[in-house]
């Protein structure tokens, strides 16, 4: 299962959102997730995707950016495949 | 001095959700407690405890905000939502006018013991990003200023057994120096996990788990008292300026007329006579009444040898002979104590006895301990058709005493 599609079915479990709702241009606070939240989303992505969020990578906006983060992250740390 | 009119009240008690799952058990003796192998979270001592296992979250909060709210919270929000509800908001006071009084013992119990598990049991350094705003003691205050919006005060009192009393009784002197027109007071408390349960264990204050009758384990002024069952649980009031609450077109339920506290300043745990009497004279003192001026007590009634013998010599100092003919009981027996929210539970109790005219039964109370001499309300429920003011009573390890008297109104 691609990026997106996993980080999606995560957004949809944790904040009760729709699958539509979901795309790379939307804003995670269009989608309800204040500054907490989203603190508490990368909590679950570092487990999910075995990766290490450092505090200066947090700065993150739409679906896409994090997409982009997970990816990124993974190679970076040696994670894909 | 303005005056302080109780709006309205919520409740999430053993009993379930509201004010009369509650009132129908506790003026039939009806027991809550049960007794307790512990969950699945955890090896637990084997206790009596008086828990809800009815309350369901996801009726109340989204999955997403669940994250942040310890069950603390979630109690103590659900209970101040329906006390809200039941004042009506119409003609509310402008947001800075409204406060918010919280009294918790040990506040986020439960989510403190998980993440010091996660920590030390599973040596897993990785903790919930929002353990902190979950877990930090005003919480509860917190989370329903940010639900009412409401701008004035927002103050814990944790005072353990007291906090509410205090929460609520502080609440009152600020609406009456005008500081407010309209305070939520309360208290939460939700500590119904192992370790706190084992530390109250090591105590040696836990009740014996009666085997023949688990949910007679709780025994207050018996010979066969053996201690205290913990419970869990939250109550609220709102309690407003009365002309104010009047002219918006808010019924009063009662009046809260009468706040004592102070500290009995001798033991950390061992309470005193003087300490519990100097409290229960100085809520009479405020409220400018005369002992005979009190019809029913909510006692403390721990079901402790310490307290209840106590306790009852305080009310023997402070009202004479007049005990001899003052129905007194404590409703523990059926709710356990609620600690932090038992004070909030119990004026809620007892503003119902006033209104109803009806003194709840101290249950399990077969065998009256001669040292605990006092007008029991036992076996059933007793008509006081004629009650104008009862005193509900809350003292703390650590000293702290907190009583409360309430008028009735017509």
């Amino acid at each position: 299962m691609d990026t997106l599609e996993t980080l999606r079915g995560m957004i949809i479990d944790k904040f009760e959102v729709t699958a539509d709702e979901v795309q790379p241009q939307a804003t995670l606070e269009t989608l309800g997730l204040d500054s907490l939240a989203v603190f508490d989303l990368i909590f679950d992505i570092e487990s999910k995707f075995d990766i290490k969020v450092e505090n200066d990578q947090v700065q993150i906006s739409t679906v896409g950016d994090v997409v982009s983060l997970i990816d990124r992250l993974r190679k970076e740390q040696g994670k894909t495949g | 001095m303005r005056r302080v009119a109780v709006t309205g009240w919520g409740v999430v008690s053993p009993f379930g959700e509201g004010v009369d799952p509650l009132m129908d058990a506790v003026n039939a003796g009806r027991s809550a407690v049960r007794a307790f192998a512990g969950r699945n979270d955890g090896p637990w001592p084997l206790r009596a405890a008086a828990w809800n296992d009815s309350y369901d979250p996801r009726a109340h909060f989204p999955l997403a905000q669940l994250n942040s709210l310890d069950r603390t919270t979630q109690l103590a929000v659900v209970a101040a939502r329906a006390a809200l509800a039941m004042a009506g908001r119409d003609g509310m006071p402008h947001a800075e006018a409204c406060g918010i009084h919280v009294g918790t013992g040990m506040g986020s119990a439960g989510t403190l013991d998980s993440t010091y598990r996660t920590y030390y049991a599973d040596n897993n350094t990785r903790l919930r990003p929002l353990t902190v705003p979950t877990v930090m003691t005003n919480a509860s205050a917190a989370q329903i200023a940010l639900e009412t919006g409401f701008a004035g005060a927002n103050l814990t009192y944790s005072c353990a057994c007291a906090s509410s009393a205090v929460a609520i009784g502080e609440a009152v002197r600020r609406i009456r120096h005008g500081d407010a027109q309209l305070m939520l007071a309360g208290g939460s408390e939700a500590l119904v996990v192992p370790s706190v349960v084992y530390a109250w264990e090591a105590l040696r204050t836990l009740a014996d788990v009666d085997a023949a009758a688990p949910s007679a384990s709780c025994r207050p002024f018996s010979l066969r008292r053996s201690g205290l069952v913990l419970g869990e649980g939250a109550a609220f009031l709102v309690l407003e300026d009365w002309d104010a609450a009047c002219a918006r077109g808010a019924r009063p339920l009662a009046e809260i007329c009468g706040y004592g506290s102070g500290s009995d300043s001798g033991h950390l745990t061992r309470p005193t006579v003087e300490g519990q009497a100097r409290a229960m004279a100085a809520a009479l003192r405020d409220a400018a009444l005369a002992p005979a001026a009190i019809g029913y007590i909510n006692a403390h009634g721990t079901g402790t040898q310490a307290n209840d013998s106590t306790e009852s010599a305080a009310i023997r100092q402070v009202f004479g002979d007049l005990a001899d003919h003052l129905p007194v009981s404590s409703t523990k027996a059926v709710h356990g104590h609620l600690l932090g929210a038992a004070a909030a539970l119990e004026l809620l109790v007892t503003l119902c006895a006033l209104q109803s005219g009806l003194a709840p039964p101290t249950a399990h109370l077969d065998e009256p301990d001669p040292a605990c001499a006092l007008d029991h309300v036992r076996g059933a429920a007793r008509r006081l058709p004629d009650i104008t003011h009862a005193m509900s009573n809350s003292f703390a390890f650590g000293g702290t005493t907190g009583v409360l008297i309430a008028r009735r109104v017509a």
